[in-house]
């Protein structure tokens, strides 16, 4: 007898409804006693390639390419013909926590397709949970690509191409948490050539929004200036008695790490915003040291990229602060650096 | 379309009506006619042998009630025992007879219908096996990996298992049918089987009583 240990399968095609009874007869055992073997696992696979005929499982819904998902109510709209670029929704409940799984299917050649996994809370979240993983398993169980969110991350996203025939199962967990979705590229096209590669992992941060400060929205992680500076926040406000605008101005800080640069002196980095007319605000953008360091370390970088212009300073030997000031249309993005020699902490906003 | 053809055809999805008419046609040739057809009893023996079931249990399924009850009138003082005895030998021979059958007929359609089509795979099997018995299992996948299946759009459910034993066709049959009463699904295939159902007796057990 072959002692081969390759385990043997019954492939079915079958509604969902199906696949959940054989669950629950794999379950209560009346699977094996049916079948008279040891079954080890009762799994769904997705044919991907039925997609493109309109037709897709249960909870996958339709979501046209570039469509934020709010809630599953809101995954309705339609796909791109013309780009015959394919994209379904489908919520992932992880006990409690929900996020939306979205694959994008794009052939690219006649045996090879793109597809985009990819993660997006739901409605009522902003972020993604901390820590979640989003991983991509070809059909040995190697891991093909994988992404995890940090605490302000909005996206996740792993770029595959896979080809006729090919298998993988997208992981989703968030700690002990899990679930798993099993995809085929045509499943009538079975070739043990088929092949499932990564082309690129991408994570997207929650790009800050300058202008919500003053409506009162702040991140956890921009703390009110006094609290991260204590006494030099005076020095420092853009007070009303030095500056030609009497509107509101908020301020916020955030201390930043370069780590052994800075030999562990840290700095932090304060943003200050006031409103100056209704498409546009002014912001300042200020680098002080923190704790008892009464100066920056010298030759510190600050660069302000705006969409059409950059700005830079370098503090010197014995400077308190260095700052750069913008006025800037609502919407557009910001970048500002933070470096000393080659470390350098990135920050993105949208005015 | 006989009771049986129902079930295979709910069971499997198979096109019957195409298989039949390709088996008729495998048939004249062996008979160097032109045209042939498949006799009911022909298509009742694939559909019952499709559904899992031997020579023996075919032979139970046609006889054995009748057996007993004309054993039990014709020798009312033979005990219960010596009567099953009697039966069984009866039903032994029955099934020798319809294992003969089929070896001269069926058996040989299905036979130039795999070495005819494009199916190296099953060519090489149908060798190995040379004088034994035909497997219906591997039958089976021939018919579903050969065009006698339309594929449905259907999401694909796999049941993985040990390779310790493998999975007979009755109870693939059976599985189907008790699913398939409720909901839809249908076989597409059989996969890594081994070769250790090659070594496996001509004939498979059956384990009715």
């Amino acid at each position: 007898m072959s002692q081969n240990q390759k385990k043997n399968k019954l492939v079915f095609e079958g509604s969902h409804e199906a696949f959940k009874y054989l669950q629950e007869l794999w379950k209560s055992g009346e699977l094996e006693q049916l079948l008279g073997v040891s079954v080890v696992n009762v799994s769904l696979w997705e044919d991907l390639s039925q997609w493109f005929n309109n037709s897709s499982g249960e909870n996958w819904q339709p979501l046209e390419p570039g469509t934020t998902v709010t809630d599953s109510s809101n995954i309705s709209t339609n796909t791109s013909p013309e780009t015959t670029l394919v994209t379904r929704a489908k919520i992932i409940d992880l006990e409690g926590q929900s996020v939306v799984l979205i694959i994008t299917l794009k052939p690219v050649e006649k045996q090879v397709t793109d597809i985009g996994v990819q993660i997006e809370p739901t409605a009522n979240q902003a972020y993604l949970p901390a820590e979640l993983q989003l991983i991509a398993i070809d059909k040995s169980g190697n891991t093909v690509s994988q992404a995890q969110a940090g605490s302000t991350d909005k996206r996740m996203q792993l770029e595959l191409k896979c080809s006729l025939g090919a298998k993988f199962r997208v992981k989703v967990s968030l700690g002990e948490i899990s679930t798993t979705e099993n995809f085929v590229l045509d499943s009538q096209a079975p070739s043990q050539d088929a092949f499932v590669e990564a082309i690129e992992t991408s994570v997207s941060r929650d790009l800050l929004r300058l202008s919500q400060w003053l409506e009162g929205i702040f991140q956890e992680t921009w703390q009110p200036v006094e609290l991260v500076l204590g006494n030099r926040y005076s020095k420092l406000a853009w007070g009303v008695a030095r500056s030609s605008y009497s509107n509101l101005k908020i301020s916020r800080a955030k201390k930043i790490d370069l780590g052994l640069r800075l030999n562990n002196q840290t700095v932090a980095l304060v943003i200050t915003v006031k409103s100056e007319t209704a498409a546009q605000i002014g912001v300042l953008v200020q680098v002080v040291p923190v704790g008892e360091d009464k100066y920056l370390p010298p030759g510190l970088k600050l660069i302000v990229n705006l969409e059409s212009d950059s700005a830079e300073v370098e503090a010197r030997s014995k400077d308190n602060w260095i700052q750069l000031e913008l006025s800037e249309a609502l919407g557009k993005p910001v970048t500002v650096q933070v470096g000393l020699e080659d470390a350098m902490v990135t920050q993105e906003f949208i005015v | 379309m006989c009771q049986e053809c129902r079930e295979v055809a709910t069971a499997y999805d198979i096109d019957l009506e195409r298989l039949f008419k390709d088996l008729a046609r495998m048939k004249a040739g062996r008979r160097q006619q032109a045209n042939h057809t498949l006799s009911e009893q022909e298509k009742k023996l694939i559909c019952l042998s499709l559904l899992g079931r031997d020579p023996l249990a075919i032979a139970r399924e046609e006889r054995e009630e009748y057996l007993y009850t004309q054993y039990r009138c014709d020798n009312p003082r033979l005990t219960e025992e010596e009567i099953k005895k009697l039966v069984e030998n009866k039903l032994k021979k029955r099934a020798s007879d319809i294992r003969s059958f089929m070896s001269t007929t069926i058996n040989g359609y299905i036979k130039d219908l795999i070495n005819t089509s494009n199916d190296i795979a099953a060519q090489a099997e149908l060798r190995q096996r040379e004088q034994r018995a035909l497997n219906w299992l591997r039958i089976l996948v021939f018919l579903l990996q050969n065009g006698y299946k339309t594929p449905q759009a259907l999401p694909i459910i796999e049941i993985e298992y040990k390779n310790e034993v493998i999975v007979s066709i009755k109870s693939i049959s059976n599985l189907m049918k008790i699913i398939g009463e409720r909901y839809q699904i249908h076989l597409r295939n059989v996969v890594e089987l081994l070769e250790q159902e090659l070594e496996e007796d001509d004939e498979p057990k059956s384990k009715e009583k």
